[in-house]
């Protein structure tokens, strides 16, 4: 029952779930109907779950009330000939990437852990790594079965790409973090396997250097499927938990670039064109990883860095800014983190500007959290950026959206809620300002 | 049509109009009143009121909101290049034409990113945006006389959609004037956003009936390093077809793959003296990257051709001849419009694998109501565009003409497609929202509803409330 009262929220951050909690584990879509219908008749609130992984409380239940798993809508079903997978909500995404491996076929967006599962994904518009090149969630989505409060079932979209016949409905309900509907299927675009890859890692002594390359690459070479920021101390340690050792000695920063391109001899290429543009910036050597196990090892590393932070982390802010204001925001944050004693460790997907910036705190010592993140998230919004550009609202942070965002749009976000969801049953106390 | 309490328009009105954009930018001169009575569909003229020509958003809201007082219908308008009827005032009324707010505002190439006026031409843009090695990926064939705001509110595409996607993609803010005055701005410029709901999603698309687009800041992508395009000629269409289901299944990442039927191509060879070989059906395909992923692509491409009969290939030697073929491509349209009076242009869209019996029953359908039909279209997304040739002024070819328009949107619609991929529903397909959305038809009225409670802007499309 533990389980499916929490996510992966930094446990400092998290809410307190309510006491009164039922948990139901529907078989299909007609289930979640009935469900709904029933819950919006006695005006009970409703969280729907999926993998919980989500790290902003979204599927934390902090009302007395009902979580409602999607973890039996289970199916998959691949149509090769059309590149699309038809998946239920409690498919994750690692059974995803198998099936359509099954059929020859790739899901190169990636967009996060694999134990997230479909409705999550696509709830909470999810990102990832390989955004860079294949954009969010939203971008493969064509089609969704979801669940409205009143029980109606709705199909938005279809098996089609390009769909002009009336307001897209399916855009508001993606990234709505079940507070309009639960998703109870998505048919999901599927692309050629990844074919050649090359990882690259690029030293650095300079921060400003590291993230300075980032829109070079983007202007001046064919876009990588990943790059992303990481520094020494982190990622030393991360491979030290992991039982294994950073390939990389030199350099205090570094870039990790993923080069692939539809064949070994185009991936060569545009690595070299890469390597030409970073050495601009570095004395240092690129290194180059090329086996499948060399380039898994360091991805491996990569993705345990949050393991290594979270006991101690306070919050996880998902900041994103124009990449050509990374450098100023990742000054900022080195400035701020000596005006508030505070460690803030930062890597992120430098790519598109997203940067995790991790508000560290030790037992017994204090943090002025309020102050601090206002001026992260100011200078944040000052450059031209958001507060959140993966991990969503959830319910940590929909006290400071209302800061950030205007009051035009928040007050035409109540009222697409208020349409949908007029006795609010669907996820209380997340999303909304 | 739904009862109207539309007032009418009076001279306090077009007064009111002088007042906030000078008077030289007012008309209700009758030419320019027939001029905004249409777009580029063959459907009723409707006169409007009076045109406007306002220079800012502040205009634009004073406007609006004094229209929403006083029950006048609205209708933003672009280049008029729409096909459905979208910007046609079938209640009289405010046309609002965007030809002085033309301006690209800035550009931000490191950032990949341009925020533009919604009065600029996508042609002019990607010319300014070519010394920054920059593009605006969506090219719909009216990309030299229509407007971003027209493709934002329409959510244009055209021949790179296959690789580049839709305008949706691209739009990363919006500022718009609500139906009631309000002004709301949407978005940031970051690529990646979680914050509150896709409500730049619910705008774009909406056809000018939720909003009226006032800036846009697009998102850009590089110019490709190079460009690999070939022409591909087959002896039967279902061979051309089943290539392109091929191509697509394959996984491979056209940018452009352009379908072009025999009609097609003698049309435009007559119009454009473009030398096109006039085998039964053709492809132009496109592929960019690095030299080395583009040229490995088209190879690929070419042995599925080969699979399935290619007769004959030709390689674009340069970008002389490259320019040619898009030229030739692009006059599709308009050569088509030359052979006969009128056209009813479809734009439906079906999965990949359908394509092949898609194109074969549109030409059944065409034979069974004894109306010729020339196929031309993006079958790389699947979305095809039968131009039904046809004579407005005969009754009777008129009403066979649009009977194999409606058959061919419901058998669409029957192999899991929809009713547009790019033209939008305007007038002429609101008969489809039934058939295409069921029970989101009503959740869709209610978002107009509430966000146009007098139901002035753009009235009596999508849907009849």
């Amino acid at each position: 029952m533990l389980n499916y009262l929490s996510d992966e929220s930094p446990p400092m951050m998290e809410p307190k779930p309510a006491n009164d909690i039922i948990v139901v584990r529907p078989a299909d879509t007609q289930q979640v109907s009935a469900i709904l219908k029933l819950a919006n008749e006695h005006s009970v609130p409703v969280f729907a779950r999926g993998g919980g992984t989500g790290l902003v409380a979204g599927a934390v239940p902090t009302r007395n009330g009902v979580v409602l798993s999607l973890e039996r809508l289970d199916q998959i079903v691949v149509d090769k000939d059309n590149l699309m997978t038809i998946a239920g909500a409690g498919v994750t995404l690692g059974r995803l990437l198998e099936a359509a491996s099954q059929e020859g076929l790739g899901f190169p967006p990636h967009p996060g852990d694999e134990n997230a599962q479909i409705g999550g994904l696509v709830s909470t518009n999810a990102g990832g790594a390989r955004a860079v090149r294949h954009g969010v969630m939203r971008n493969h989505v064509r089609a969704v079965e979801v669940v409205l409060p009143n029980g109606e079932i709705l199909n938005l979209g279809g098996k089609v790409h390009k769909n002009n016949v009336g307001y897209d409905l399916m855009q508001l309900i993606i990234g709505s973090e079940g507070t309009l509907g639960i998703v109870t299927q998505a048919t999901i675009q599927l692309y050629a396997k990844i074919g050649a890859t090359l990882t690259l890692i690029v030293p650095y002594n300079d921060r400003h250097a590291a993230i300075a390359t980032v829109p070079k690459i983007l202007q001046e070479a064919s876009i990588p499927l990943a790059i992303e920021y990481v520094e020494k101390d982190l990622i030393e340690k991360s491979a030290q938990q992991l039982g294994t050792t950073w390939p990389v000695s030199s350099g205090e920063y570094y870039l990790i670039i993923i080069v692939s391109e539809s064949s070994r001899d185009a991936t060569l290429a545009s690595s070299l064109r890469i390597s030409e543009i970073c050495r601009q910036k570095t004395n240092f050597e690129v290194f180059a990883a090329e086996s499948q196990s060399d380039q898994d090892k360091i991805m491996r590393i990569r993705s345990n860095l949050y393991e290594i932070l979270r006991p101690e982390v306070y919050d996880d802010l998902d900041i994103v800014v124009p990449i050509s204001n990374l450098e100023k925001i990742v000054a900022t944050i080195e400035q701020l983190s000596t005006k508030y004693r505070v460690p803030i460790p930062v890597y992120g997907h430098a790519g598109d500007g997203n940067l995790h910036v991790h508000l560290m705190k030790k037992p017994g010592e204090k943090i002025d959290y309020e102050n601090l993140t206002d001026e992260i998230y100011i200078t944040t919004i000052a450059e031209g950026g958001v507060i959140t550009g993966e991990h969503g609202i959830g319910k940590t942070r929909t006290v400071k959206i209302q800061k950030y965002m205007g009051k035009t749009e928040i007050e035409l976000m109540k009222k697409i809620k208020q349409l949908f969801d007029p006795k609010n049953i669907l996820n209380p106390g997340a999303k909304l300002p | 049509m739904q009862v109207t309490k539309f007032s009418k328009f009076e001279e306090t009105d077009l007064a009111y109009l002088k007042q906030v954009v000078g008077q030289e930018n007012v008309s209700t001169e009758e030419a320019e009143l027939v001029i905004n009575a249409m777009d580029s569909f063959p459907g009723e003229p409707v006169k409007p009121d009076a045109v406007v020509w306002p220079d800012s958003t502040e205009q634009i809201s004073k406007i609006v909101k004094y229209a929403n007082d006083r029950r006048l219908p609205i209708v933003p308008r672009g280049g008029g290049s729409s096909l459905s009827g979208n910007v046609v005032p079938v209640h009289h009324g405010i046309v609002l034409s965007f030809k002085r707010m033309k301006r690209i505002l800035e550009i931000h190439e490191k950032d990949l990113q341009v925020v533009v006026q919604p009065g600029v031409v996508p042609d002019e843009l990607n010319e300014r945006l070519k010394e920054f090695n920059l593009f605006f990926p969506p090219d719909p064939g009216s990309s030299s006389s229509c407007t971003i705001g027209g493709m934002v509110a329409n959510n244009a595409s055209g021949m790179g959609a296959v690789k580049y996607g839709v305008t949706r993609e691209y739009v990363l803010k919006l500022e718009l004037v609500l139906p009631n005055g309000q002004i709301i701005r949407s978005g940031s410029n970051a690529f990646k956003s979680s914050t509150g709901y896709d409500l730049i999603g619910l705008f774009v698309g909406s056809e000018g009936t939720l909003g009226v687009i006032t800036e846009i800041t697009l998102k850009l992508r590089t110019l490709p390093q190079t460009r690999k395009t070939a022409v591909t000629y087959f002896d039967s269409v279902s061979d051309t077809t089943d290539a392109v289901s091929e191509i697509v299944g394959s996984g491979l990442s056209p940018a452009s793959l352009e379908f072009l039927d025999q009609e097609t191509i003698l049309a435009i060879n007559k119009a454009e003296r473009l030398g096109l070989s006039e085998k039964t059906a053709m492809l132009l395909l496109e592929f960019h990257g690095t030299e080395e992923s583009a040229s490995h692509e088209l190879k690929q491409a070419t042995e599925i051709c080969k699979k399935h009969h290619l007769a004959d290939i030709h390689v674009a030697k340069d970008e002389i001849e490259r320019k040619k073929l898009w030229a030739g491509r692009k006059g599709a349209y308009p050569s088509l419009l030359r052979s006969s009076p009128n056209t009813i242009i479809g734009d439906i869209v079906v999965p990949a694998s359908m394509i092949t019996k898609m194109v074969a029953r549109i030409y059944e359908i065409a034979a069974n109501h004894n109306v010729k039909v020339a196929c031309f279209g993006h079958s790389g997304d699947g979305n095809i565009h039968p131009n039904i040739m046809a004579d407005r002024k005969d009754k009777d070819n008129w009403e066979r003409a649009s009977k194999t328009n409606d058959e061919i949107v419901e058998y669409a619609i029957k192999l899991g497609g929809v009713a547009s991929g790019e033209h939008g529903i305007g007038i002429e397909k609101k008969q489809f929202m039934e058939l295409e959305h069921g029970n989101s038809l009503e959740l869709m009225k209610s978002i107009k509803k509430m966000l146009d409670p007098n139901n002035i802007l753009n009235p009596s499309k999508f849907f009849d409330l």
